[in-house]
């Protein structure tokens, strides 16, 4: 039976110990939530860049450069992938969906625009712009000669809705601008038009004719959302499909980026943060057990009043599970706040070169581009069952096996104990 | 059956303690070697000895804190050798006072709760708890320190909140370790005072180790252990 006064006391009257025991629990439950939040938002992140554009993978294949930068060519990260292996692709298992596009570089005597292919229904890749249309409506399947523009791109050569642009050397209409600042660089232009479009230009352009030979269902882009734990297997068996020069992203390779010092260093903090958790751990249990030895006289006490092996552990039990759950409210608190501190960093993510859409050889173009990312702590159900759940137990654990040893010693051996 | 084997069983029947041949041994070291007496319902007995002749093992081997290495022990007819540990708590709760030479007393308990301590287990309301306790308190005059911490009382308050906790379960048998042994002499006295009418007025049986005559003095009978072993004055 365990008696609530008694409780109370203990907890009042032994300030120290009581503040002892809170603080750690606190302490390690902190620290959990700050380490596990911090790994899952770090894994959100590298996610980031592709989940923008509603896919977790991007799929381009490396070409030869183009001969001559005159009228619509294809760079060179971006070669032609014919319809027949999308298909192969498209069947895969594990893939939920795909989207084609057509990206190409557009050289006429008035200058040079980024251009990309959409089909405008899609639900992932450059599609999605929908939601950032800022002026105008956007692109429909059965548009004809329309074209979207980039808002700063339009600022800049003084155009908007209704105005008309070339696009190798074809006349199309403004009917929107679009917001792409939120967006990674990945499938970004200065002009979206229809891929249907996109692939009668690319197809009778000369400057594409003359390196590759493209098929009037090709495109150059995929954008595929594939099942989450499976990526890295699909990237393999795409890799398969299309041959060595193949560029697939995923987030493990955005991970990949920030290069192997980050790698190291995330490995390491992860090794670092995991010895704390355990060493914290291993405190709470010894703490517990010292709260149980540091009490033997008193528990001799108890024995030789009368108090049973089974009155005297419910309330060392219950005086222990009183500190835990206060330490662990209160680390609750505490790595609520650090989160919340913690949601404040960005990390900017780089780009690869052959996902930027700008020519190297253009201002601008040989800047590295980098995708900011701000963490996002998101907790989740499991998780808080695990902070509040691991120290509870491994401290109640501590207790009942430190009082089961002490109570099942003779009244005499406990009172003489030191 | 011989007339003083006769003798013997009729006083074993009447015993609320009886001790059978007791020994306890330590490794080559024994304590307490063949001790045999009897304690009669109402008596107040003195165990006397010089210091670490045994008594107080042979105390703690009859409050049942420790098992004898042979012979067996009963209280109230109940032998203690067949309790397991728990079994032996629950005969205290329910027929046994200990007093302690260096009281025992909860720190973060005031006088009231301390004294009431013993009942925590018991199925008992907090308000009867808390009657039976002040009443007791009050007994030992100290009704107007039971809202203090044990670390604010004096020595002599803390023994008589000691007294008042082993009662509270209404004992028939109360063990003694030297009660005064950490007292002055005026307090020790008073404490020996509030003993003999425990034993006197409410018939509580009382065994007592000590190492003073003078208390010995006071009690119905003196067993006197030397080496281990128990003699009769």
């Amino acid at each position: 039976m365990i008696n609530g006064q008694y409780l109370i006391s203990e907890l009042k009257n032994r300030r120290r110990r009581t503040a002892v025991n809170i603080g750690l629990v606190a302490l390690v439950t902190c620290v959990l939530i700050c380490i596990t939040l911090l790994a899952g938002a770090l894994n959100r992140a590298f996610q980031a860049p592709l989940k923008d554009i509603g896919a977790n993978m991007t799929v381009q294949l490396a070409g030869d450069v183009p001969e001559q930068m005159a009228g619509p060519v294809l760079p060179c990260s971006v070669a032609p992938i014919s319809a027949e292996l999308s298909k192969t692709i498209s069947s895969l298992p594990a893939i939920q969906s795909i989207s084609q596009a057509l990206l190409f570089w557009d050289f006429s005597d008035e200058g040079f625009q980024i251009v990309v292919g959409i089909q405008p229904d899609d639900r992932a890749g450059p599609a999605l712009l929908r939601g950032s249309v800022t002026t105008g409506r956007m692109l429909t399947r059965d548009d004809s000669s329309k074209a979207l523009a980039e808002v700063v791109w339009a600022k800049k050569a003084g155009l908007g809705p209704g105005d008309q642009v070339k696009v190798g050397g074809r006349i199309f209409t403004i009917v929107g601008l679009v917001d792409t600042s939120t967006l990674s660089s990945i499938g970004t232009a200065n002009l979206y038009i229809t891929l249907s479009e996109a692939r009668d230009i690319v197809a009778t352009a000369p400057g594409v004719a003359k390196i590759h030979s493209f098929g009037p269902q090709d495109s150059n882009l995929l954008f595929i959302q594939a099942d989450r734990d499976k990526t890295e297997d699909v990237a393999g068996k795409i890799k398969q499909i299309l041959g060595e020069k193949t560029t697939v992203s995923t987030p493990n390779s955005f991970k990949q980026l920030l290069g192997s010092l980050f790698t190291l260093t995330q490995r390491f903090s992860g090794m670092i943060s995991g010895l704390v958790f355990l060493l914290a751990l291993l405190l709470i249990m010894r703490n517990a057990a010292a709260a149980v030895r540091e009490r033997v006289k008193e528990i001799g006490t108890m024995k030789a009043i009368g108090w049973t092996g089974r009155d005297i552990r419910s309330q060392l039990l219950a005086e222990n599970s009183l500190y835990i759950v206060l330490g662990t409210l209160l680390g609750l608190v505490l790595g609520g706040l650090a989160a919340w501190g913690l949601s404040f960093i960005s990390i900017a993510i780089p780009i690869p070169w052959d996902m930027a859409p700008t020519p190297h050889f253009l201002p601008g173009g040989e800047e590295q581009l980098f995708h900011e990312v701000r963490l996002v702590m998101e907790p989740g159900l499991r998780f808080l069952l695990l902070v509040t759940v691991v120290p509870l137990f491994l401290g109640l654990a501590a207790v009942w096996s430190a009082s089961r040893f002490i109570t099942r010693l003779q009244t005499s051996e406990v009172l003489r104990y030191e | 059956m011989n007339e003083n084997n006769a003798v013997k069983e009729t006083g074993r029947k009447n015993s609320v303690i009886d001790v059978r041949d007791v020994s306890k041994h330590f490794g080559d070291v024994s304590p307490v070697r063949g001790v045999a007496f009897q304690v009669l319902k109402g008596e107040f007995v003195t165990l006397l000895g010089p210091s670490g002749c045994g008594k107080t093992t042979l105390l703690g081997l009859m409050a049942g804190f420790e098992r004898p290495s042979d012979g067996s022990i009963s209280l109230h007819g109940e032998e203690l050798t067949d309790l397991s540990e728990d079994e032996l708590a629950l005969l205290r709760r329910r027929m046994v006072g200990f007093v302690f030479q260096a009281f025992h007393l909860i720190p973060t308990l005031n006088a009231l709760e301390n004294v009431a301590f013993p009942l925590y287990p018991v199925k008992m309301s907090g308000q009867e708890r808390k009657k039976r306790a002040k009443l007791l308190l009050d007994k030992m005059g100290l009704g107007e320190r039971a809202d203090h911490l044990p670390s604010k009382l004096s020595g002599g308050e803390r023994q008589r909140v000691a007294i008042a906790r082993a009662l509270v379960n209404d004992p028939e048998i109360l063990f003694c370790d030297e009660p005064t042994g950490n007292l002055d002499s005026a307090t020790g006295k008073e404490i020996l005072n509030l003993l003999t009418d425990l034993n006197r007025k409410e018939g509580v049986t009382i065994f007592m180790v000590t190492h003073d005559q003078k208390i010995a003095e006071l009690s119905d009978r003196s067993l006197y252990m030397t080496d281990g072993e128990v003699n009769e004055s």
